[in-house]
């Protein structure tokens, strides 16, 4: 049965080879349509919020309508997709004409040449750059160029579970909160039996240990963008708080514990009192009758200073477009007024042209949903350098360690600063 | 020589180049993209340009690697404990005059036309270390019961479990069809030699399977020397258990793909094609020594 040997051999050859094949990828992704000059105008707009459709299709509606013969198609690549099908298409050429940008991605994309400037078509509209956060906007500038515009923001607040607090007989919390604060609380919070817990620690850098490094005084990455600053004792100081509440004063469930069920699955559960995290759920909360019903929301708690981190989702057009007039155009309105009361008022997200964001704060009465936008003065932009996920990547892994208590938390975030200088040096 | 043998070649010429020019562009083609990226620096924006070693250098220099490279091997270790698994199953499901033989055989088979994601999702939950239903199960019985797929000690075994139980139904299959193979007139023979029902399955069935199970061995290691997507969604990028049981495919997908280092994801790429052609060669080789070839 020679042959018998031989197709074994074939299988097994083939079977090796599906994956050396993976490494050069080719992945594409559907692209504007050709033929340029004529009436009719195609754009393409790529995004990686399903949730988010609805509230975009009805800003395409109206840009649509005041550009006529312009017509927009929505194509939502999953997010865990999104990032290298946008990366891999647009260096191929098939990219989006517009697409979804965050602060931690764009450095590459400008060193790349591959966005549009935006600036003219940004006069052309009559918006007003002050209306922005500034903090956010300054994400998209490069060089006194424009790529993108912040279309909305979130920061993070402290939710808390009423029910549990009454039942413990605390008392809410309040703006003017410190970390003592929400550490007597948790402790009163915390059942013995380990069915509730008074707040969750999970290792997740934007909703819980940047705030409280900020808080602390100090910093993730220097303000050039050329070093880490996780050894400093402030930033020390910060992750601790987290981790203290896990191995020390044991108010919180494990990191095992996250890994297996989410924090935010189980605070929806009941399961924790407390959670910091941010406006973005204030939507999923909404929906859930029981999160509905018995959560809230306040600023953060104040370290030394009061700090929350603040994000935003810009809009760039892509140099790689047939259309580039019409697709600086339509980057520009979907961050624009109209698109940003639009996205308030369904309560998607926060709008970021001032004077729209009340909307958000009405869509939702059941939630204090003001406290979101009151701390955006307070706001530290996400910790971004030219290529983020070199050391952003790295950081649960380091810090791992100091969560489940395996090491200090002074010898893991050493570690992860001088990964992350490693990787700062090859920007 | 007759005069229809030349045309008999073209056409089989022709019918082998389709699938040729499928290999040449879908496998070679990139496979030498992939050997000349890993030799390159650059990003997908500035285009790469050919400097030499330092990636492998990079990769080798680090502890990442290794740790991977061992994680993958018990992986593939544990996993090929599927495959007497599978021939007892196999064995059992080919006795004469059982009922429902096909019912079985479908059940067993489930699992391997089920989406990897959903069949991970299911574990996850009875993984849970605070709601599972294996320490529900475990509790109750006064067993010990832990974070299964967040602890490190024990992450790795428990998502192997998984993978034997999804590779049962493949492993079957094939084992079943080499078990329809083995002459009856041979097990009769055995039997008139006066052999026990066990006697007859080691001495007779087992020496006429053996090219089955060489088949199923070698494709349950190359499957689990690529082993991403159970791990990928099972452990979860906070896991702490996820440093001690990253395989090389993860490792891969965290360098190309998270960080956009894609020259240093090309070198892992070919070293798991370098590792898992090693492994297959080894067990060619070794075939010699137990395959029986009727």
């Amino acid at each position: 049965m020679k042959s018998t040997k031989t197709l074994i051999g074939l299988a097994a050859a083939a079977a090796v080879l599906t994956l050396a094949a993976c490494g050069d990828n080719g992945a594409s992704a559907g692209g504007s349509d050709g033929g340029g000059d004529g009436e009719e105008v195609n754009l393409t707009f790529a995004t990686f919020s399903p949730d988010q459709e609805p509230a975009i299709r009805q800003i395409l509606d109206v840009f649509e309508e005041e550009n006529p013969g312009v017509t927009v198609d929505i194509q939502i690549i999953p997010w865990t997709d999104y990032w290298s099908t946008l990366q891999t298409s647009t260096a191929g050429g098939t990219g989006p004409d517009v697409a979804w940008m965050l602060g931690a991605k764009i450095g590459q994309y400008i060193d790349g040449g591959v966005l549009l400037p935006l600036d003219d078509a940004f006069e052309e509209s009559g918006l007003d750059i002050e209306k922005y956060p500034e903090q956010l906007v300054d994400l998209f500038v490069d060089d006194g160029t424009t790529y993108a515009l912040p279309k909305d923001f979130d920061t993070i607040g402290l939710w808390y579970n009423k029910a549990l607090f009454d039942e413990a007989g605390v008392a809410y919390p309040t703006p003017d909160w410190t970390w003592d604060d929400v550490i007597t609380a948790a402790k009163a919070l915390t059942k013995p039996d380990g069915s509730v817990y008074g707040i969750g620690a999970p290792m997740d850098p934007q909703a819980t240990y940047y705030n409280t490094i900020y808080q602390a005084g100090g910093e993730v990455i220097s303000e050039d963008g050329t070093t880490s600053g996780y050894d400093s004792p402030e930033a020390i100081e910060g992750i601790t708080f987290w981790t203290d509440m896990i191995n020390v004063h044991h108010v919180s469930p494990t990191l095992e514990s996250f890994a297996d069920t989410e924090s935010v699955a189980q605070f929806m559960s009941g399961r924790l009192a407390m959670l910091t995290t941010g406006s973005f759920y204030a939507i999923r909360f909404a929906n859930d009758e029981y999160s509905s019903q018995n959560f809230d929301v306040t600023e953060l708690p104040g370290g030394a200073q009061e700090a929350t981190i603040i994000n935003g989702i810009g809009n760039v057009a892509l140099a790689s477009t047939e259309h580039p007039e019409e697709a600086a155009r339509l980057a520009v309105f979907l961050s624009g007024e109209e698109a940003s009361r639009i996205s308030s008022e369904t309560g998607t997200v926060i709008g970021s042209y001032e004077g729209t964001q009340e909307a958000f704060v009405d869509a939702f009465p059941q939630f204090n949903l003001q406290a979101f936008l009151d701390q955006a003065e307070n706001g530290v932009v996400l910790p971004v350098s030219r290529n983020t996920d070199a050391w952003a990547s790295r950081e649960g892994e380091f810090l791992t360690p100091a969560w489940t208590g395996e090491q200090t938390v002074e010898e893991a975030a050493g570690n992860l600063a001088n990964a992350m200088n490693e990787a700062l040096a090859q920007e | 020589m007759r005069p229809n043998r030349y045309p008999d070649n073209a056409w089989a010429a022709v019918l082998l180049a389709v699938p040729f020019a499928g290999l040449v562009i879908f496998y070679l083609w990139p496979l030498l993209r992939t050997v000349l990226l890993s030799f390159s620096e650059g990003t997908a924006f500035t285009g790469y340009t050919i400097t030499g070693f330092g990636n492998w250098q990079r990769l080798f220099d680090g502890d990442d690697i290794w740790r991977a490279l061992v994680n993958t091997l018990v992986y593939a270790a544990i996993v090929l404990l599927g495959v007497p698994i599978a021939m007892v199953v196999a064995a059992l499901l080919h006795q004469r005059g059982l009922r429902g033989r096909s019912f079985y055989r479908t059940l067993y088979f489930i699992p391997v036309v089920t989406m990897p994601v959903a069949v991970a999702m299911v574990w996850r939950y009875i993984y849970n270390g605070d709601f599972g239903l294996l320490n529900e199960v475990l509790d109750a019985v006064g067993g010990p019961t832990r974070a299964w797929v967040a602890d490190p000690d024990t992450a790795l075994y428990a998502v192997a479990v998984v993978g034997i139980w999804m590779a049962l139904g493949t492993n079957l299959i094939i084992l079943a069809a080499g078990l329809e193979a083995v002459p009856q007139t041979l097990e009769e023979a055995a039997m008139l030699d006066g052999a026990g029902p066990v006697r007859r399955f080691f001495s007779v069935t087992v020496p006429l399977l053996t090219p089955s199970i060489f088949l199923v061995s070698v494709l349950s290691v190359i499957g689990s020397l690529q082993m991403f997507d159970l791990l990928f969604i099972m452990l979860g990028r906070t896991n702490p258990a996820l440093a001690d049981s990253k395989t090389i495919v993860y490792l891969f997908y965290e360098e190309a793909f998270v960080r956009n280092d894609r020259p240093l994801g090309a070198v892992i790429a070919l070293v798991t094609l370098v590792v898992t052609l090693a492994v297959t060669a080894v067990q060619f080789r070794l075939q010699r020594r137990w395959v029986t070839y009727a």
